[in-house]
């Protein structure tokens, strides 16, 4: 109810900007020159449900009104000059108006900012001389619900000097309340604008893998170098309210023709109004809080010949409407018109399965294929120390199962991309240095429904032994309702992982962690360690083990792939 | 709510006049009033610094290896105003290049920790992170978190310490104790300028009660006829022999930012 309330403002907030800005091109081009006009006097007057400011001009001149939101403010930019009278000094008791604040812009024009409560609508107009009056403009605040604007008024008014700060005042000698002429003020932007809009940024990368026991199948190899270059762009514009951003993506494997591979990152166009930001292009999506798996987060195909840690993302083609309803959370609606396939390594490549998937004849349940349309639809918030996000999602499954196959020379496996619709929770509850979490599931689908879920907690210990490192303990039980066909090896899994945090110069960062299936006693070991080499230059090393690993376990086929990575990388 | 207890109007005030004495009895006096001027000293520094609105600024962090070795970092902050809480920023990374668009939003709160997310870009995962860390270095330099964080006064009891003059201006001494027991500071010595009540120095005191940090404030300029900013301060840590140097340029206020520049969605679409 409340936030249907909140959409019906900005709807009426919009229809009555239009009028507004055909005020705004009329007023401009009334004038010869506007540099000569002075702001003479400022008046406040109020009638029941309605606040009028007039600004009295010595002249005509032009201006320009906008409405901020959150908090409720309204902006005004006149072309005049400065004046001596003391906008400080009006009685802003019984108005909407809680503070006024002015500002000399550059091009020495006046910016008035008023905050006002929230339930106001604003119209500007200009008025001509008439009898006794000159050249005016007149802004008037409509005050929509009367019982609500006087409850925030009473909050707002201006509560009486407290005996501390009379004492003080007194200490301090005279002491005048703001009078503010600044020096400069920008026309409303946004400042992310600065950053590195315009320019090229990114890294490159030499990565190389060295096995520690000799491959399970033939034509692999024991070692492995690979080079990844990410550069990615983006140009800001409108005061940073659309942007436009490309990040392409390369790597080079010298073994696996498979894993040499591109793929856009990003490639979108995006508009903020308000509270809503549209974007239409592809783009990576994270959702979720656990660390041992992303369970609920699907938008993106995994590019699993990246990284077996399936954090590595294909771009993903997307509509997408994100309407921020302040106290009542995110809403965001995904349209996703083309799927993309998960990659698989090739016959060259180690971490594979056998025999191997077959990446060009995957299959669907859905007649449309790849042109299927998905849709997903989130809400997120947060109350006090809890993050909460409930999805759902209708479409192509990203997880496929992996069906065997004879029909050609040799036997592969080839993908099968079911339609499902899943429906998931995350939770995160911040308790001092405890960060509680859960995501969970439940996938609906023609072969077999289920539900799969992780929760466990990250606590932080702040500075270990007296140095000023951070010492950080995760635990998480995974769980799928799969059990043996599951299509992820966590399906009765528990991770325990330590992060070690340098809070150094150089950044230094270490996870190390282990996966132990409960069933099976299958163990896997993974350790992820960092730091900075001067400016621009980083070395990541990286270790993965698999030690016991079951027959029944999706991971079987890895088990003779334990391996170390070394990564340089540079930044630009 | 008394009027659900045993006690009789009678005994109420009886204890009211007996709490009333050992309040003001002998010398706790004197110290109360050091500890009203203290804290009225930083009311009034804080009420000078209201209604600013918003401000942004870009950050310099001179990170002193050696004398002949310096590393940069350089951020951008967004600051939105709100009245009565604490001030909500976005701190963006520029440099180092590896951790470009990495950006931290935090709700400061006057009482209670503070909500802070974390957004990693290499992911586009925004995360909620703990705030109970207050001591820990940032960015590996001598500033601790909690000597970047919004400086509201409830986060610490007060107390007049006399006049003293820091660099030819008279300041009032007042120290400061944290209120958060998490905090990596017994007590601060603050030197506050009697002209215009900014801050010029700060002396932190380690959990052991021993001198460990000092803090300059120099280059003030007035903003908006009003608001009075350094342009850099320097920490020193007298434990180590080593310093960090913070440079602030190009502030701007009145930038009309609201609260949607500071949700976490704003956070993920920073770069």
């Amino acid at each position: 109810m409340f936030s249907g309330t909140t959409v019906g403002f900005s709807i009426f907030r919009i229809t009555l900007l239009i009028p507004l800005l055909a005020c705004v091109q009329l007023a401009q081009g009334a004038i010869s020159n506007p540099a000569d006009t002075e702001i003479r006097d400022l008046r406040i007057g109020l009638t029941p449900g309605r606040t009028r400011v007039v600004f009295d001009l010595s002249g005509p001149t032009s201006y320009k009104m906008t409405t901020l939101e959150n908090p409720a403010r309204v902006v005004v930019d006149i072309s005049a000059s400065a004046s001596s009278f003391k906008h400080q000094d009006l009685p802003l008791l019984g108005t909407p108006i809680t503070r006024i604040h002015s500002a000399t812009q550059p091009d020495a024009s006046l910016r008035y900012l008023f905050d006002v409560t929230q339930h106001t609508n604003t119209m500007m107009f200009a008025l001509k001389p008439h009898q006794a009056h000159g050249h005016r403009l007149v802004l008037d605040l409509y005050v929509l619900e009367p019982e609500e604007h006087e409850k925030q008024l009473s909050a707002n008014s201006e509560p009486a000097p407290t005996p501390v700060a009379q004492l003080a005042t007194v200490n301090a000698g005279k002491r005048t309340p703001p009078d503010i002429t600044p020096q400069s003020a920008d026309t409303i932007p946004n400042p992310v604008t600065r950053g590195t809009s315009g320019e090229w940024s990114g890294y490159i990368s030499l990565d190389s893998r060295l096995f520690f026991q000799s491959p399970a199948f033939p034509r692999q190899d024991d070692q492995n170098i690979s080079a990844a270059f990410e550069p990615e762009y983006y140009l800001d514009w409108a005061k940073g309210r659309q942007r436009f951003a490309f990040s392409p993506f390369f790597r080079y494997d010298v073994n696996d023709d498979e894993r040499t591979h591109a793929d856009i990152r990003e490639l979108y166009w995006r508009l903020e109004h308000e509270q809503l930001v549209f974007k239409a292009g592809l783009d990576v999506v994270f959702w979720g809080v656990t660390e041992s798996q992303h369970l609920v987060d699907i938008i993106n195909q995994t590019d699993l010949v990246e990284n077996i840690d399936r954090e590595d993302k294909l771009g993903q083609p997307m509509l997408n409407l994100d309407y921020m309803a302040n106290d009542w959370g995110t809403w965001q609606f995904y349209l996703l018109p083309y799927f993309r396939e998960r990659t698989f390594p090739g016959d060259r490549g180690r971490l594979r399965t056998q025999p191997v998937v077959d990446t060009n004849d995957a299959t669907y349940e859905s007649g449309d294929e790849e042109n299927h349309i998905d849709f997903a639809l989130r809400w997120s918030h947060y109350i006090g120390d809890w993050d909460v996000g409930l999805a759902h999602f209708s479409g192509t499954s990203r997880e496929p199962l992996l069906i065997l196959s004879d029909s050609g020379s040799e036997p592969n496996q080839v993908p099968l991309y079911l339609q499902i619709d899943q429906t998931s929770l995350d939770v995160q509850a911040t308790k001092g240095a405890w960060l509680w979490k859960l995501e969970t599931i439940y996938n609906d689908n023609k072969v077999e429904d289920y539900f799969a879920s992780v929760g466990g907690f990250e606590y932080t210990h702040f500075g270990l032994a007296g140095t000023s490192a951070d010492l950080g303990l995760l635990l998480e039980y995974n769980y799928d309702e799969r059990d043996e066909r599951s299509t992820t090896a966590l399906q009765n899994d528990i991770y325990a992982g330590v992060r070690l945090t340098g809070n150094d110069i150089a950044g230094t960062r270490l996870l190390a962690g282990i996966i132990v299936d409960a069933d099976t006693q299958s163990t896997f070991g993974n350790i992820e360690a960092a730091r900075r080499l001067g400016e621009s230059w980083t070395i990541t090393l990286e270790a993965r083990l698999f030690t016991n690993i079951d027959k029944r376990d999706p991971i079987y086929f890895f088990k003779e792939d334990d391996y170390i990575e070394l990564q340089l990388s540079r930044f630009f | 709510m008394c009027r659900n207890t045993a006690l009789s109007p009678n005994s109420l005030l009886a204890i009211w006049w007996a709490a009333c004495l050992l309040v003001f009895a002998g010398p706790s006096l004197a110290a109360d009033s050091d500890a009203e001027k203290g804290l009225a000293i930083a009311v009034e520094s804080d009420h000078r610094d209201t209604g600013f609105s918003d401000s942004t600024v870009n950050l310099t962090m001179l990170l002193n290896l050696s004398e002949t070795e310096e590393i940069s970092r350089e951020m951008r902050q967004m600051i939105l105003e709100v009245d009565d809480d604490g001030d909500k920023s976005i701190m963006v990374f520029d440099r180092p290049r590896d951790l470009k668009g990495t950006a931290i939003l935090t709700f400061t709160h006057k009482v209670g920790n503070d909500d802070q997310w974390l957004y990693l870009p290499a992911l586009k995962r925004v995360k909620r992170i703990s705030s109970a860390d207050k001591s820990g270095p940032f960015m590996g330099s001598e500033f601790a978190y909690e000597d970047l964080a919004s400086q509201e006064v409830e986060k610490y009891s007060y107390k007049y310490m006399g006049d003293d003059t820091h660099d030819d201006e008279l300041c009032f001494m007042v120290e400061r104790i944290p209120v958060d027991k998490k905090s990596g500071y017994t007590r601060q010595v603050t030197w506050i300028d009697q002209s215009e009540y900014r801050l010029r120095r700060v002396d932190y005191y380690d959990r052991k009660g021993d001198l460990l940090k000092t803090m300059n404030l120099t280059g003030y300029q007035l903003y908006l006829e009003h608001y009075w900013r350094p342009d850099e301060m320097l920490m020193t840590n007298h434990q180590t022999g080593k310093s960090t140097i913070l440079r602030f340029n190009n502030y701007q206020f009145l930038v009309g930012l609201t609260g949607n520049d500071f949700s976490r969605g704003a956070l993920s679409r920073i770069r």
